[in-house]
């Protein structure tokens, strides 16, 4: 540590409690001893002014007095509390066990019937005061967010031992002084985080229980520990779960060895707790060997998905019940743990991101024995506490949640949505008991460069309960929002070109109606242009606002961009590939003069490369552009400066339907038919109207296999066929596009 | 010069990020192993190097006469080269390291020890 404040406040290791006067005689002393050197210093500068030579007499300082103890509660731990929507866990660490004399919180927002993560505030450096009747602690935060009112003030009133705990009341003030929120936070542990642990053990492995550390010379006290009460001495509880396995290797022969990707596929099938999300819940897996060897003891393997949520010990390297192989267990299981929330090796703190200092000296639960510079590993023994060093201690109790809760911002990164103004916008509810579900899907996995890509938004209700819901779930409308993470890992909001303000149509989803469905071009974003502007993976999420306020997070759609293999595909990719080609088919179409470079290359891609595959997209939007007028106004009137052409949008939407490759999703497909129904019959086409909707039924039919969907399609077309009301039917179909 | 078979092991350990590293190994004059490897990226849970299938970057040389060996290692991807001469009596254990993140103190970094390397 190169701060020399942090010098100031390091605390060494004790088993003692300290009590809020412990605390505030250490401030006392810290606080005579910078002003000491404060003058120590002046009166140097005077010396050297003076050319004065005469020895320097050292000032005693005064001893510190032995702390009284007194019976009231320490006032450390784990607070929570409401104000308004938002749910504040409060952690405060003054006093008790190894006090940081940090406070933290994160907050919670309820919305309807989810909680969702907002963020974390810390106070590093914090004021402390105390009467016989109330504590106080002071102090400037450092926020996720831009905070309004950044000042923190948290008072507690002094209770004793034999009275319950008070509760502490949280106050944020402006930099000016002028008071914010406040939240009352009541009491709720003596840890700062809480921690389901489960671990499951290899047939013939015995896995590490405790270890006295007093069995060998040793940095701290004697005691003895086992992995939770390690991780209790950090603040953290450790909840142990009873539902450990035996996992049985035999199978796999005398020699069984586990890769990385097995331990994270018998970590999905064996961990009772497992989800994809962040959540603090560890899995620990005491295994026998890893396929590196004998050498490797332990590993932080899961680094695919949600990252940090599984770790193994490996006991042909660490097994033994030898005093010296039972601290390396302890030291081993703790050690991998640590990798979970996300702590770096003490050597390598410079490549985490925001980058730290190196540590490679730290008598730390995450440096190694061997790589130890003063003495190696006796070096390293001898004066190892046991105990994770006062940064990663921070890190542990007070970390920002993401960059601390297992599965959260991936191993050795601080943060990872970046470019979203609020990095909370796509994340997972903390709580969802909405009962909503929202799927995104494209017709296709993988995609050439330059494709127009289509997606489908299903917002359904699985449950028995009717819930009302927003009807209009296309992003334009604002209620769905969409994120893409490209390839490179920067993420963005996906912005329509024209955000539609709308009184919105309610619909109730339930047993009887489970389930509506939008399709959206994903290709022009209204800040990037073209999206999908590289090779590569991207990943779509979409979060859907319901009416109670619940925000109904979907699945992470992967997008697989791929190079165009062929001369034909080049030119059609670059045909395609540009600001105004995407935004044509973004809006359906246009005949504004803007994009007239836009619509040349789509005349030539329709003549020179019909049978393409990409060519549908492109028909499709031409189609239903040539079934509507091009008007103006001028002169106060409105002006058709192009009327609908019937035959174009006939030719264009018949080719439509009769493509094979699935282009299209099932919604733009059944758009297609009920305007090619309509067209057909604006030009008196009764007989085709109707063979259009046979075979658009037909085309579904192998689409969709959920019957009550068809049956709604083709209701939806015979509604078409028989209409007598063509702007009804229009403005069905266009309801669900962009156009001008 | 005794004349015994003993085995040298190498592993590539910390500062690699996405690069290719060429590791040619000389003994008593002879070259017995070049290797090159791609994509080698630093797994930070452990501090062992793998590159993009997975494959750890652990060579194990069996085989060796006991005298001089050389190891040469090039890293093309950051401009670095570097070789590292000892004399190997019985098994060697060699870590290889990029010390330092940004240039000019970027550097290879080669660790001798009769003791395997353990990890976790």
């Amino acid at each position: 540590v190169t701060d020399p404040t942090i010098k100031q406040v390091e605390v060494q290791f004790t088993d003692q409690e300290q009590t809020i006067e412990d605390m505030l005689m250490l401030q006392d002393i810290e606080l005579e001893e910078s002003t000491q050197n404060v003058i120590e210093k002046m009166g140097e500068t005077a010396s050297l002014s003076k050319e004065v030579t005469s020895p320097e007499v050292p000032i005693p300082k005064p001893p510190r007095p032995l702390p009284i103890p007194l019976p009231y509660h320490t006032v450390s731990g784990l607070y929570v509390g409401r104000g308004g929507v938002f749910e504040c866990h409060l952690r405060i660490d003054v006093d008790s066990r190894n006090p940081l004399r940090k406070v933290s919180g994160d907050f919670y927002q309820a919305s309807g019937s989810t909680l969702i993560y907002v963020g974390s505030f810390i106070v590093d450096s914090i004021t402390l005061t105390a009467t016989n009747t109330e504590i106080r602690i002071e102090g400037m935060g450092t926020y996720t967010w831009s905070a309004g009112a950044p000042k923190v003030q948290i008072t507690i009133r002094r209770t004793f031992l034999f009275q319950p705990r008070a509760a502490a009341t949280l106050q944020f003030f402006t930099t000016s002084g002028q008071p914010g929120a406040t939240y009352v936070c009541q009491f709720t542990s003596i840890y700062f985080r809480k921690v389901d642990f489960e671990e499951d053990r290899e047939t013939g492995v015995t896995p590490f229980v405790s270890y006295n550390t007093g069995s060998l010379p040793s940095g701290g006290p004697s005691r003895i520990l086992s992995v939770a009460s390690a991780y209790a001495e950090a603040g953290i509880e450790f909840r142990i779960s009873t539902a450990a396995n035996e996992i049985d290797n035999s199978g796999a022969g005398p020699d069984a060895k586990w890769s990385d990707s097995e331990l994270h596929a018998i970590m999905q099938k064996n961990f009772s707790l497992w989800a994809d999300i962040p959540q603090w819940k560890v899995w620990q897996f005491a295994a026998f060997q890893h396929e590196i060897g004998p050498t490797l003891y332990g590993i932080m393997f899961d680094q695919l998905g949600k990252q940090r949520q599984g770790c193994a010990t490996f006991y042909i390297g660490i097994g033994g019940s030898t005093t010296d192989k039972q601290r390396l267990q302890l030291y081993t299981h703790v050690h991998e743990l640590g990798h979970c929330f996300n702590l770096l090796h003490s050597w390598q703190k410079s490549l985490a991101t925001p980058p730290s200092a190196d540590r490679p000296k730290s008598l730390s639960y995450m440096n190694y024995p061997w790589r130890y510079p003063d003495g190696g590993p006796a070096g390293f023994w001898n004066n190892f506490p046991f105990a994770f060093d006062e940064l990663e201690l921070r890190h542990l109790r007070h970390g920002f949640r993401d960059n601390v809760i297992i599965g959260g911002n991936d191993f050795a990164i601080g943060s990872a949505l970046t470019a979203i103004d609020d990095p909370q916008a796509f994340a997972p509810p903390v709580v969802d008991g909405s009962g909503l579900e929202l799927t995104l899907r494209t017709p296709k996995e993988t995609y050439m460069l330059g494709s127009g890509i289509v997606m489908e938004i299903k917002l359904s209700n699985n449950g028995s309960k009717n819930t009302p819901v927003v009807a209009d779930c296309n992003p334009r409308f604002g209620f769905v929002q969409v994120a893409i993470r490209d390839p490179a890992g920067n993420i963005y909001r996906w912005e329509p070109m024209m955000q539609y303000c709308i009184q919105p149509t309610i619909t109730t989803l339930g047993p009887k109606k489970p389930a509506l469905y939008e399709s959206v071009y994903l290709g022009f974003s209204k800040l990037q242009g073209v999206v999908f502007n590289r090779t590569g993976t991207y990943n779509i999420c979409a979060v859907y606002s319901a009416m109670d306020g619940s925000r109904v997070r979907s699945n992470i759609l992967p997008v697989v961009i791929t190079p165009p293999m062929n001369s034909t595909d080049q030119k059609v990719s670059q045909l395609l590939n540009h600001p105004q080609q995407v935004a044509l088919l973004h809006l359906t179409g246009s005949d504004s003069p803007v994009f007239d470079e836009g619509n040349k290359a789509l005349d030539e891609l329709l003549r020179d490369h019909r049978d393409h595959e990409q060519a549908t997209v492109v028909e499709f939007v031409r189609g239903i552009h040539a079934a509507r007028n091009n008007k103006t106004i001028e002169d106060g009137r409105v002006t058709v400066l192009r009327k609908a052409d019937p035959r174009q949008s006939i030719e264009l939407l018949s080719s439509v339907l009769e493509e094979k490759n699935q282009t299209l999703d099932n919604i733009s497909l059944a758009d297609a038919a009920n305007m090619l129904i309509l067209q057909k019959k604006l030009q008196g086409d009764q007989k085709g109207a109707k063979s259009t909707l046979n075979q658009m039924v037909e085309v579904m039919s192998n689409n969709i296999k959920n019957p009550e969907i068809l049956e709604s399609i083709k209701y939806r077309a015979n509604r078409t066929l028989e209409s007598q009301d063509i702007r009804q039917v229009t403005s069905s179909i266009y309801r669900h596009r962009i156009h001008r | 010069m005794e004349d015994r078979v003993i085995s040298l092991h190498i592993e590539l350990q910390d500062g690699f990020e996405d690069d290719t590293v060429v590791i040619k190994v000389y003994n008593n004059g002879n070259q017995i192993f070049d290797k090159t490897q791609a994509h080698v990226t630093t797994n930070l849970a452990i501090s062992l190097a793998r590159d993009s299938t997975g494959q750890y970057s652990i060579f194990q040389l069996t085989k060796i006469q006991s005298g001089e060996v050389e190891v040469k290692v090039n890293i093309p991807s950051k401009h670095l080269a570097d070789g590292y001469k000892f004399i190997i009596n019985s098994r060697t254990y060699l870590a290889i390291s990029i010390a330092e993140r940004e240039p000019p103190n970027k550097k290879i970094m080669f660790v001798k020890s009769n003791e395997p390397f353990p990890h976790l």
